[in-house]
């Protein structure tokens, strides 16, 4: 897996994070949540997280606990990567491979447009 | 907003007065019997600060702009709608119980379209009225009770006929500053752990029980006003820790009867004086909004028992037998159907004339009817997986006991690597969420079967029906 090092300026690598709410998730968001900052922490240690109304981010992670993928969106966000389910942006994805894919998905679009 | 121990230290300030088992309670937010209700409702506070939840849980005031807990908001669409019923799924997932804030939140909503319709017909000044009550509600984040329920007498008899006049809460006396109202409210869910609560009639009123139609809200703790805390199966156990089964939040909501003695409350808390004519739409707004929740917090609180049976079956060491993984199929398939109808009811809501979102009436009684079924055959599943031992087990001390602990350890273990006292946690659960009190919340909560099948009978468009057979059967209109 490639190892992220690129360090940007510190507003550039902040991703906020939107949670559905989770009225009958397929999986544990806060496990995942938690495997994926420390997949970021290892694989590419520039990426913060901070709350999905936190201003000044550089994309919006949506985390939904099931394929519905219903958590509401803040006004103004793009672009995002949404975990729904075991699906990664629409793809089917198993849950142990999350959050590699999420962080390169991330590191992507945060580093590299 | 509220955190979750804000709202708790916020009930130490007020002076409610409650009474349980024959005595006043000092402490009532301490109190083994009170507290498990309070944790539950604690969880509408606190969830709307965790941000896994607060996608369901916040929301934006109509009134203000400004974050708000749901359980304050007025629907202004069917995404509000439905998102109130994965609230409600969310949050009994996580108690496994009666959260009990849902009954105020219906009242304000109801009373929200109601009182504008009044205006509407008597250019009373209720709306704007209601409107500062909601932003009230909103900055302070109180909990609210949800007060409908009289004790009602003898059934057969209209309020003004009854042989006390008191057994519908009613307008004793009224003068410049505001009412005086008399009566008592039954059944009252999480009351004791209310900051305030909505009176509203019960029944459809008659020009004769003009006094009966009365919408106002009253501080719980106000003069005249005294709780009288009910009694649960298995209350006594709320003393003790794992044969309590679920110890942190209780189960159902902590209901109370209310007695409400010559209580003033100001005109500003005053939503309906009189409008007698009023009072059947205000019963059904309130009755169907209630309906709907029953899908996701009952849904929720299911999910937790199909859990909880799951979980005594890999005790038992069956996980694997086909008729109970059929068995537990078949509470999924119950419990989704449940959630499904009040999700349908909330997607084909409508507007009110005042702008507010109203769920589907017809839907709504049927997901409550199909709880009053559902949630008893989910329980009856439940027990049959569980086996014979939810009934049986002896008590925690004699699990915990220093002589005869060691056989209870040793001859009521399931597979060998899970604890005993584990075993014994889920059975607990299961037989505290499954058996008297827990039951007869699903059948009478939001009012009883025969309410909504009356309701369903209204809504159902049977000449419609006849109409498209007799079409079909080739027989010519009239």
């Amino acid at each position: 897996m490639e190892k992220f090092n690129q360090e940007p300026s510190p507003l550039e690598c902040v991703v906020a994070v939107k949670f559905c709410g989770g009225c009958n998730p397929h999986i544990s968001v806060g496990e995942l949540f938690c495997r994926i900052k420390q997949t970021a922490a290892e694989m590419a240690p520039a990426l913060q997280f901070g709350p999905a109304d936190q201003p000044g981010s550089a994309a919006l992670l949506v985390i939904s606990g099931c394929p519905r993928d219903c958590a509401g969106r803040p006004e103004g966000f793009a672009p995002e990567v949404s975990v729904a389910g075991e699906l990664v942006n629409r793809e089917s994805c198993p849950f142990e491979l999350i959050p590699a894919t999420i962080v390169g998905k991330l590191f992507s679009l945060v580093f590299r447009r | 907003m509220r955190t979750g121990q804000e709202y708790i230290e916020s009930l130490r300030e007020l002076n409610t007065v409650i009474y349980a088992f024959g005595e006043k309670l000092s402490d009532f937010v301490d109190h083994p019997l009170i507290r498990p209700h309070i944790n539950a409702a604690a969880q509408t506070y606190e969830m709307a600060f965790d941000p896994e939840s607060e996608d369901l849980v916040a929301v934006s005031s109509h009134l203000s702009g400004k974050k708000i807990n749901r359980f304050t908001h007025i629907h202004h669409s069917t995404d509000d709608l439905v998102k109130k019923v994965k609230m409600l799924r969310a949050i009994g997932q996580r108690t496994g119980s009666c959260f009990q804030r849902c009954v105020g939140f219906d009242g304000i909503n109801a009373l929200y379209s109601v009182t504008y319709e009044i205006d509407q017909k008597y250019g009373t000044p209720y709306f704007q009225r209601m409107k500062d009550y909601i932003s009230h509600l909103q900055e302070s984040d109180n909990m609210v009770a949800g007060s409908m329920t009289d004790p009602k007498g003898d059934r057969s008899l209209k309020p003004s006929e009854q042989a006390d006049p008191d057994l519908f809460l009613r307008v004793v006396a009224k003068n410049e500053d505001g009412i005086i109202i008399r009566g008592a409210k039954a059944h009252q869910t999480g009351i004791v752990n209310s900051h305030e609560m909505l009176i509203m009639p019960t029944i459809a009123l008659e020009e004769a029980d003009r006094d009966y139609a009365v919408a106002c809200a009253v501080p719980v703790d106000a003069p005249g006003v005294t709780h009288i805390f009910g009694r649960q199966t298995n209350d006594e156990r709320k003393y003790s820790s794992i044969d309590q089964g679920n110890t942190c939040y209780g189960v159902v909501g902590g209901e109370a009867l209310t007695v409400l003695h010559d209580v003033f409350v100001p005109w500003a808390r005053v939503f309906m004086c009189g409008e007698y004519d009023f009072a059947g739409m205000l019963v059904e707004r309130f009755a169907c909004y209630h309906r709907q929740n029953y899908g996701g917090c009952k849904g929720g609180v299911s999910d937790v028992m199909v859990g909880a049976s799951a979980a005594a079956a890999e005790m038992n060491g069956v996980a694997r037998a086909s008729h109970i993984k059929d068995k537990l199929v078949e509470m999924t398939h119950l419990t989704e159907t449940v959630f499904s109808c009040s999700v349908a009811c909330s997607a084909l809501g409508r507007p009110t004339l005042s702008g507010s979102y109203f769920v589907d009436p017809l839907l709504a009684n049927v997901t409550k009817l199909n709880v009053t079924r559902h949630i008893y055959e989910i329980a009856r599943l439940a027990h049959d997986i569980g086996g014979g031992i939810l009934a049986t087990m002896p008590s925690e001390k004699d699990l915990k006991h220093p002589e005869i602990g060691s056989y209870v350890e040793k001859y009521l273990k399931g597979t060998a690597l899970v604890p005993t006292e584990d075993r014994y946690r889920i059975l607990r659960l299961l037989e505290n969420m499954t058996g008297g009190t827990a039951l007869v919340e699903s059948m009478h909560g939001a009012g009883s079967p025969q309410a909504q099948r009356v309701m369903i009978l209204r809504q159902g468009n049977l000449p419609h029906k006849m109409k498209l057979a007799r079409k079909l059967a080739g027989i010519k209109p009239d």
